[in-house]
């Protein structure tokens, strides 16, 4: 699935392979799955700064309260965190300290401009406040489609590497952007990986895989060197085609920047020498790749944060599949011996499912619930009386973008009872109701297995009595009737799900005299969804 | 945009029909013609005498099949068809919805009137006060005056369709201005009265001939009675004043819920005024005791072997 990603990320440089810790670092990291019209909703831009967020002030000297997240907020927005930090930056200068500003990035760039929600934030403008930023150094990742824009002046490259001169005693200043695919390339994400293959390759590189010369920290040239590698490869044979990272310098001075210590934290997964080369994929109890590493002779080590992990080596006949935990502040070391061998249909690497779960499919459900109307019991001088209903409803999922979608339900109910009046008692009645709704409902977390939902909901009810014992005209009553519904979708399998939902409709009365009346409506639902 | 917001808001809630409370009390002023009808429990065996009057002979005896309950039969029958007759089209009007509602009345028509082209009929219910309502079924040729067919009053009480009301046919005004039946060409009026808040329900029907009909008749008169377990009465006054020795007649009819009866025929003036026929039946319609009550009338069986019909 080709989707448009824009990053922009930021580090600090300093001479040589400066350490994390001297230098005070600032980072901004934004992230907006919305581009506003003309655009698709992205399904990991929100996913991507916050796993990069999340990289860099655990392992990259970024201190919680110097850095900020921001998650589908507008243009004012990041604006106004930028002057924020900038403004701490200045201070921080003031003080005589050394300091580095990180501005990352991902998603919708359009025209000329990131694209954040309904704002548009003018790539050019941004590109000059972070070159005139207060920042010694400044590093800027955009992820985002066709993002090689920002990185159309001088020094840009689209290339694996940049080289660096580690032994330069001067230290450097200025302006680095990388960005996740050339000016004229879509970017792309994936379900495997649960994030854009741009960033993922950078934060998985981050935490260690990026880390060439196993000296137990990462460099910026050794992080771009593998984000490109593997972003390029990783999109090689996808039908959005090669993806291809940019970068630009605008540095005065010398010197690789350090942007993450992977062993300072001694947190994560030891891969020892002894263990067989190759290619591990760590995999977490999503299915989702959370990290590839390559190992070759050398000892290996990835910063995994604590949790529970699977881990996968694919061989050219078997898998060879095996799992470990990361516990806080230790570091567990792998044993590939105690691996087992697994088909390649064993494969523990799921996927996320967002892009179906988000994609436009349809859906049909049959229902059973209970109306009840708020109003004197029909023995009382009331009006309609409470009801079951079957029927059924047809849904279309994300219909007006991520979570939005449209319905359309049939529902049948009757009951029987008998009426009192002001002047005759008894009369006994059969009643039914045919109800044809339309609903425009919000679905969060799609891909969950809970999926809570809120919408609004349009019925036409036709509702008719008939008398027995009497030959007194049946009656009927045609109102098109407007509520709120909301539930909660509990995914049994794939397709099949199970639904509780609750709907509160305005009922008026206004034959014998004008009411203001309501029902309430609970229904259990059995729901196909057609997902590809 | 205030208006559009405004029309936006009614056509979400737009609604309709004829769900009506009010309308329920309205129809139910109206006289039900299967609770006014008489319940006279009608043979189940062969050996039922189903022929009526024809079968009527001078004088019966124990066992032979009850002219008396053929009789009652008939004047049932008879009675039933005229409530048919007279409350046939109120009870097809209730059957829809009325056209207009207003605060204390509804209106069902006016309805183009087929039978009298250029003329249309409408049904007018109002309430007067809190538990009374009265009703009218007019006519009127198009562009005049509605004239009133059957007029009404009802006085509701707390309970199904039952109440007490009373309605009259207008012969006399109508019937030179529309089409009717031959068989009301005679009348003058028809009212008829009911009680069916209370048992014994009652239905009083009186008919009012128009003086010098051929019939010579001035005045029949129908009461039926009914108790909750179906025992039940019909008694009908005949006036014939032209007639010297039978000016008027009282025949009185009355059943268990089991069929079995008795009828007591009376004539009430004239020179014959005072003589009387008596007879009795089981529950298999055959006669139990029989008595000519005048100089050489017969009697057949014993007047214990009558059935007592208490409350009517």
């Amino acid at each position: 699935m080709i989707k448009i990603l824009p990053l922009v990320l930021a580090a600090s440089v300093a001479a040589g392979e400066t350490p994390v810790g001297p230098v005070h670092r600032f980072a901004l990291f934004v992230g907006n799955n919305e581009g506003g019209e003309g655009t698709r909703t992205l399904l990991y831009s929100r996913d991507d700064a916050t796993r990069l967020h999340d990289v860099l002030v655990r392992l990259g000297g970024v201190r919680a309260e110097d850095a900020m997240l921001l998650l589908d907020d507008s243009a004012d927005d990041v604006l106004t965190a930028l002057g924020e930090l900038e403004r701490m930056s200045r201070d921080a200068r003031a003080r005589g300290e050394r300091t580095a500003f990180f501005f990352y990035y991902s998603g919708h760039a359009k025209e000329g401009s990131l694209r954040l929600g309904g704002s548009k934030l003018p790539m050019e403008s941004v590109k000059a406040r972070l070159a005139q930023g207060p920042a010694d150094i400044r590093v800027a990742v955009f992820d985002a489609c066709r993002s090689g824009a920002m990185t159309r002046t001088k020094g840009v490259r689209k290339a694996p590497a940049f080289e660096v001169e580690t032994d330069a005693t001067r230290a450097a200043k200025g302006l680095v952007i990388l960005t996740s695919s050339a000016s004229d390339e879509d970017s792309q994400e994936s379900d495997l990986i649960g994030a854009s293959y741009f960033s993922y390759h950078l934060a998985t590189g981050l935490i260690g895989s990026a880390d060439q010369n196993v000296d137990g920290r990462v460099s910026l040239s050794e992080a771009y060197a593998y984000a490109y590698e593997r972003t390029v490869a990783s999109t090689a044979d996808s039908s959005g085609g090669p993806q291809h990272p940019t970068f630009s310098f605008d540095l005065a001075g010398n010197g690789d920047l350090v942007l993450t210590d992977v062993v300072q934290r001694k947190e994560g997964l030891r891969v020892p020498a002894t263990a067989p080369k190759g290619t591990y994929f760590l995999i977490d109890p999503r299915g989702v790749v959370v990290a590839e590493l390559i190992k070759g002779d050398a000892e290996r080590i990835i910063a995994l944060p604590p949790g529970a992990y699977v881990v996968k080596r694919r061989l050219p006949d078997r898998l060879r599949i095996g799992g470990f935990a990361v516990r806080d502040g230790e570091v567990t070391v792998l044993n590939e011996a105690a691996f087992r061998d697994a088909k390649f249909s064993d494969d523990p690497v799921k996927g996320t499912g967002i892009s179906s779960s988000f994609s436009r499919h349809w859906s049909v459900s049959a229902s059973g619930a209970y109306q009840a109307v708020f109003d004197r019991p029909t023995t009382a001088g009331g009006y309609f009386p409470s009801a079951p209903l079957v029927g059924g409803e047809i849904s279309m999922h994300n219909f007006f973008g991520k979570g939005f979608g449209l319905s359309g339900d049939v529902l049948y109910g009757w009951s029987s009872g008998s009426v009192n009046t002001a002047y005759q008692t008894g009369l006994a009645y059969t009643y039914s109701i045919l109800s044809l709704g339309a609903a425009l409902f919000y679905e969060w977390n799609s891909q969950g297995r809970w999926i809570p939902f809120v919408g609004f909901h349009l019925a036409i009810n036709v509702m008719s009595r008939t008398f027995t014992g009497s030959t007194v005209a049946a009656q009927t009553f045609t109102t098109m009737s407007p509520g709120l519904s909301g539930g909660l979708k509990y995914r049994i399998s794939t397709s099949f799900s199970a639904v509780a939902r609750a709907r509160v409709h305005y009922l008026l009365y206004n034959v014998d005299e004008t009411r203001n009346l309501g029902y309430a409506e609970v229904g259990l639902l059995l729901d196909y969804e057609f997902r590809e | 945009m205030r208006a559009l917001i405004f029309s936006a808001v009614v056509l979400a809630t737009a609604c309709g029909g004829n769900w009506s409370n009010r309308d329920l009390d309205f129809a139910n002023a109206l006289p039900d013609r299967d609770l006014l009808k008489s319940k006279l429990p009608t043979s189940t065996t062969s050996s039922a005498p189903l022929t009526g009057v024809e079968t009527r002979r001078d004088g019966l005896s124990v066992g032979d099949p009850s002219t008396a309950y053929a009789d009652a039969k008939k004047a049932k029958s008879d009675f039933n068809g005229m409530i048919d007759n007279i409350l046939g089209a109120v009870d097809a009007i209730r059957k829809y919805p009325p056209t207009t509602r207003a605060t204390s009345s509804r209106i069902w028509g006016p309805y183009a009137d087929t039978n009298n082209p250029g003329f249309e009929f409408r049904l007018v219910i109002t309430q007067t006060d809190d538990a009374s309502f009265t009703w009218s079924l007019d006519s009127h040729k198009i562009g005049e005056d509605f004239f009133s067919i059957v007029s009404g009053a009802f006085n509701p009480t707390m309970s199904l369709t039952r109440g007490q009301g009373s309605f009259a046919v207008h012969i006399k005004d109508f019937k030179s201005k529309i089409k009717i039946d031959a068989g009301l060409e005679a009348l003058d009026e028809i009212s008829v009265s009911y009680a069916t808040d209370v048992f014994p329900n009652t239905v009083a029907m009186l008919f009012t001939f128009s003086s010098g009909n051929a019939s010579g008749l001035s005045k029949i008169g129908y009461t039926s009675r009914e108790l909750a377990d179906a025992s039940g009465a019909l008694q009908f006054l005949i006036s014939t004043p032209d007639n010297a020795q039978i000016s008027s007649s009282k025949i009185n009819a009355m059943w268990l819920p089991s069929g079995a009866g008795r009828s007591v025929g009376s004539i009430q003036t004239g020179t014959l005024a005072g003589a009387s026929q008596t007879e009795c039946w089981d529950a298999a319609f055959t006669v139990t005791y029989f008595k000519q009550d005048w100089l050489g009338g017969m009697t057949s069986g014993n007047a214990s072997d009558c059935v007592d019909v208490p409350g009517l």
